[in-house]
């Protein structure tokens, strides 16, 4: 399992840490640890369970050290408590020097072809609109959404394994999918995470087929207004002042 | 008898005492395993710690404004409240434009964050580096038809003089006050842009987001520091030699001089 893995690669950055604040939108989950940084992941709404007062483990997290939070990412009982796990691994993150991303217009780093067929998990609209003209084909997955440009899902082990680069939203480490979809991209020349729920450990994914990580840090100087936001169901559009993307090479 | 009776009563205290501290080691202990105290330290702990750059700040407010180099993308596409609310955010109008109609943001909104005003003359400069000179009124009555992520620059158009500039990198005012466009995908040298237009390269500039948050930024901090056209079409600065803010201020509206 890739994110024991990762999760090795994250300890030395969480020792000695503790979460400060927590907050659970309807979209996005924003943490905060004692060092003053600020992690930001997605809530998969469609895979938590559903009910009131089920997750006491939110409130409990506060003040616990991050590194028995970051723990829930492999041992949380559901996608809830996995993504809390992700916003404390992405707020410990900064303790790295990462590159910014796209730098000089070069997306996540990557160099897309005109032949290239880009496979995309987890639907991206500016990605899309981006790669739409420079590549040949883009074909998208995600179970989340609702979209005539999405490809049916059932359609991932046929597809996956013909493109030259793959997308992968760092939401499948939330919800447990990596594993299996890094198998299917066997001949993908560059496979890149992105997103704010991408655990950025580049040592962690070295094992693995996984070669650009492309998430996000976001501006601690603006923590109330980003806790604001997504308190009130906010998204990442609406985050985007706040963010600060970075991409670096596994 | 009476000496017997006290030496009892001192051992019976010596006891209870012993008792007491003994029942006392055994609480702290159980205090730190219980997370509600221990959380109250941390969060008492945190209370000393230095404010943060943004507590610090005088707010912009209370700041003498300058002259400045206003970003056209971001004096147009309201991304949060600061300089603009909701209610008085950009709205784009409709003109006519080469027999068509077509949506535009008056130049207006961007000529606003101008603190020296129009005179004179404007002038222009194209991203092939050729300039043109243009009456300060003709700049002033013109209209900004743009894609914030398009890579393709703004088209400013003059729908009563019909002027017409189509390849708008910046345009420079007689004051030395500059409306700089950033395209979605462009990336500028923080030094060389001030290099660009003429300005002190020596001195500390102030930038400034849309948001009024601001971070000042010295001669050395350019020199590595980068003006981005981002693909959502905001322009965000970094500064990777800079400390305050991780180096970064995104949604810039525009850099100014600092008294």
């Amino acid at each position: 399992m890739i994110m024991e893995k990762v999760l090795k690669a994250a300890e030395p950055y969480l020792v000695n840490k503790t979460v400060k604040d927590l907050v659970i939108g309807l979209s996005l989950i924003g943490c905060q640890l004692d060092s003053g940084h600020v992690g930001v992941s997605y809530v998969m709404r469609e895979e938590i369970p559903r009910g009131c007062s089920n997750f006491p483990f939110a409130k409990e997290a506060i003040g616990k050290p991050a590194l028995e939070i970051a723990r829930w990412v492999i041992s949380g009982e559901n996608s809830l408590q996995r993504a809390i796990a992700s916003a404390v691994l992405a707020a410990a993150s900064y303790e790295q020097n990462l590159p910014d991303d796209n730098v000089q217009g070069k997306l996540f780093g990557v160099d897309f072809k005109a032949g290239d067929t880009v496979g995309m998990i987890g639907l991206i609209g500016p990605v899309v609109k981006e790669l739409s003209a420079k590549v040949k084909e883009v074909i998208i997955f995600d179970k989340g959404a609702e979209d005539p440009r999405l490809s049916p899902m059932e359609k991932q082990p046929e597809l996956l394994p013909t493109c030259d680069v793959v997308i992968i939203t760092g939401t499948t480490t939330i919800n447990g999918t990596i594993d299996s979809l890094l198998t299917m991209c066997s001949r993908a020349r560059e496979i890149v995470m992105v997103g704010p729920s991408t655990p950025m450990y580049p040592q962690g994914w070295q094992s693995s087929r996984l070669t650009v990580l492309a998430g996000s840090w976001w501006d601690c100087e603006h923590k109330d207004e980003i806790f604001k936001i997504i308190s009130l169901a906010g998204g990442i559009r609406q985050l985007q002042p706040y963010m600060q993307k970075k991409a670096v090479a596994v | 008898m009476k000496k017997r009776f006290l030496y009892l009563l001192l051992v019976l205290l010596l006891v209870f005492a012993l008792a007491a501290c003994s029942s006392n080691e055994n609480a702290e202990p159980e205090e730190n395993l219980d997370p509600g105290p221990v959380q109250e330290e941390a969060s008492g702990g945190e209370e000393k710690k230095e404010p943060t750059y943004k507590e610090k700040m005088v707010p912009y407010d209370q700041l003498e404004p300058t002259e400045r180099i206003v970003f056209l993308q971001n004096s147009l596409n309201y991304s949060r409240e600061g300089f603009y609310t909701p209610e008085t955010k950009p709205a784009a109008e409709t003109i006519t434009y080469n027999g068509d109609n077509v949506e535009a943001y008056s130049l207006s909104y961007a000529i606003d964050f101008l603190t020296k005003g129009l005179e004179g003359e404007v002038t222009i400069t194209l991203n092939d580096g050729s300039k043109q000179a243009l009456a300060a009124e003709d700049f002033a009555g013109m209209y900004v038809s743009i894609d914030f992520t398009s890579e393709e620059p703004p088209v400013l158009y003059n729908p009563e003089t019909g002027t017409e500039i189509t390849d708008f990198l910046f345009a420079q005012t007689q004051a030395g006050e500059v409306i700089y466009s950033v395209v979605s995908g462009s990336v500028y040298n923080a030094a060389e842009l001030i290099d660009t237009i003429g300005w002190d390269p020596e001195v500390t500039y102030r930038y400034v987001a849309t948001d009024k948050f601001y971070i000042p930024v010295a001669p050395a901090e350019r020199e590595t520091g980068e003006i981005r056209g981002t693909l959502s079409g905001a322009i965000n600065g970094s500064f990777p030699d800079l400390t305050i803010a991780g180096g970064k201020i995104n949604d810039l509206l525009f850099i100014e001089m600092m008294n």
